[in-house]
């Protein structure tokens, strides 16, 4: 897996992260369990999520923040014991949202459009083309994304979401059956390809 | 994934927004901390959002979904990326031909009839009808008058004996129309000719998942209004579930923009993040997305403020429309 720090840790302040230090705070992520930077991507992702449920208007910008943060406090100190790597990257969020909502543009929702408007391909269904042509687009990243999984995954996650209520469920315990899983096990397994494949039409269609 | 500690129900007021407060700190600790929590919040959420585009949410759960969930630009194309998964495995033919055969019930081959037909019960119920069949012919023949007290022509017998075979028969053998030259091949296709065409017809009819809950939208554009003119009257049929307001703007300096939508008493019902205005500048517009159910048949306002590089945000217009349901 490929992580630049480029892309996503950059600081407000004059204080950036060196290849080093960057590659420690990677590995202080992962634990005792190397991930090559899938730790990294994951915390990333919660914490993009915990701001958006937060209703922040940059979630992603705050994520970043925030990990930027605790890379340079590790920096500076050396080592964090007194947590867990996910539960200080947590308290830090905490810090970085109630900070977020003492600034001028923190206390409004935005229910429409926010300042990456241009970046974002959030409206549903409404008669203008543009509207149509980004359906258009996202379901030909959806299609590229899905040709990108292995053919297990693919038959899975397109399976999995065919049908209609009671059509649907036989479906899935087929799917389950054929396949050797509990039901469970199935949904466990399509959310974690619906991730994936989420993430990666989010990329695609920019 | 453990169901059994995290509760669904509360997973979902969570994502709603409804919990409260020290319960909501909690569940956003779990979110980032524990990852057992955060996979099954990914699925209750990923259910959350398939009952919103299969159309299966419950009312009050979609108004909530609606002005909470929808708030976020972010969930919103989670919703969106949603709607094309779905319409991406319903046209997908692959996926189609691989459910139909799994979802096909099972084809009874030549053993599973042949136990049928053995089942001992079966044979049983068989025999007794075949003795009473024969018991009444021979009571039939011997009762009838004529010659000899016979009366029967030399062929009845074997007539009825064939009456007979043909009950026993019906009864193990239900009777069937001749098979198509396809039905001959393996009992396994057997079946699926006979299904295809049914189910074909069933894909044709139903709707795509986008078709049965694609939201209904209504667009209106308000112009700036002139001095001393009415309210323009917007009518909302009841099926509208989005209005798409596009505010058409005075020129003006800003670069951002910030909406409000106040009542009759001047309470704000929502309001937006930071705009931008879209358009040339001779004619910049925003467009502002909002719940139908949030207006009722009366008087409204959008207060349009421009929002400088710095200072405070200063309001450049407002715009009244009256809702006519």
């Amino acid at each position: 897996m490929e992580i630049t720090k480029s892309s996503t840790i950059s600081t407000k302040t004059s204080w950036s992260l060196s290849e080093s230090t960057f590659r420690s705070f990677l590995d202080w992520l992962d634990g005792d369990e190397p991930s090559d930077g899938a730790r990294y991507l994951e915390m990333r992702d919660r914490l993009a999520w915990y701001f958006d449920r937060k209703n922040c208007l940059n979630p992603d910008d705050l994520a970043d923040e925030t990990l930027n943060r605790v890379a340079r406090r590790l920096e500076e100190e050396g080592e964090i014991r007194s947590d867990t790597p996910a539960k200080y990257c947590y308290t830090v969020a905490r810090f970085v949202f109630l900070e977020y909502l003492r600034r001028p543009d923190g206390k409004n929702i935005a229910l429409d459009e926010g300042p990456n408007i241009e970046k974002t391909s959030y409206l549903l269904a409404s008669p203008n083309s543009d509207e149509t042509e980004l359906n258009e687009r996202r379901h030909r990243c959806l299609e590229k994304c899905t040709d990108s999984l292995d053919p297990a995954s693919r038959n899975v996650i397109l399976r999995y979401y065919l049908g209609k209520q009671r059509a649907k469920i036989d479906n899935r315990e087929a799917l389950a059956k054929s396949l050797g899983i509990t039901t469970n096990a199935l949904t466990i397994r399509a959310c974690r390809i619906r991730s994936k494949l989420e993430s990666c039409v989010r990329k695609c269609v920019g | 994934m453990n169901n059994d500690i995290f509760d669904k129900e509360t997973t979902q007021l969570y994502l709603l927004g409804l919990l409260p407060g020290p319960q909501t700190l909690q569940y956003d600790e779990l979110s980032v901390v524990d990852d057992d929590f955060n996979h099954f919040l990914r699925n209750v959420e990923n259910d959350l959002v398939d009952s919103y585009i299969n159309g299966s949410m419950d009312a009050s759960t979609l108004k909530n979904f609606e002005s909470f969930y929808l708030a976020s630009p972010k969930r919103m194309e989670r919703v969106a990326f949603a709607r094309t998964l779905y319409r991406l495995a319903d046209r997908d033919p692959t996926s189609r031909l691989l459910t139909r055969e799994s979802l096909a019930p099972a084809v009874p081959g030549f053993w599973d009839k042949l136990r049928f037909v053995l089942n001992p019960a079966r044979l049983s119920v068989a025999a007794v009808v075949l003795v009473c069949l024969i018991g009444a012919a021979w009571f039939a023949l011997t009762s009838r008058p004529g010659p000899g007290n016979s009366g029967l022509s030399k062929n009845e017998p074997a007539n009825l004996s064939s009456a007979a075979n043909g009950v026993i028969a019906t009864e193990l053998f239900p009777p069937t129309e001749p098979p198509s030259h396809a039905e001959i091949a393996t009992p396994a296709n057997n079946l699926r000719v006979e299904k295809r065409p049914a189910i074909r017809k069933e894909a044709l009819n139903t709707p795509t998942p986008e078709q049965r809950t694609a939201p209904v939208v209504a667009t209106f554009v308000l112009s700036p209004p002139l001095r001393g003119s009415q309210p323009k009257n917007i009518t909302v049929a009841s099926n509208v579930e989005r209005i798409v307001f596009r505010l058409e703007l005075e020129p003006s300096e800003f670069s951002a923009y910030r909406l409000e939508l106040r009542d009759q008493s001047n309470k704000v019902l929502w309001s937006s993040g930071k705009m931008r205005s879209t358009g040339s500048d001779s004619r910049k517009s925003l467009t502002a997305t909002v719940p139908a159910n949030l207006l009722q048949a009366r008087n409204y306002v959008f207060s349009v403020s421009g929002i400088p590089a710095s200072g405070e945000p200063e309001i450049i217009g407002d715009y009244p429309f009256s809702v006519v349901r």
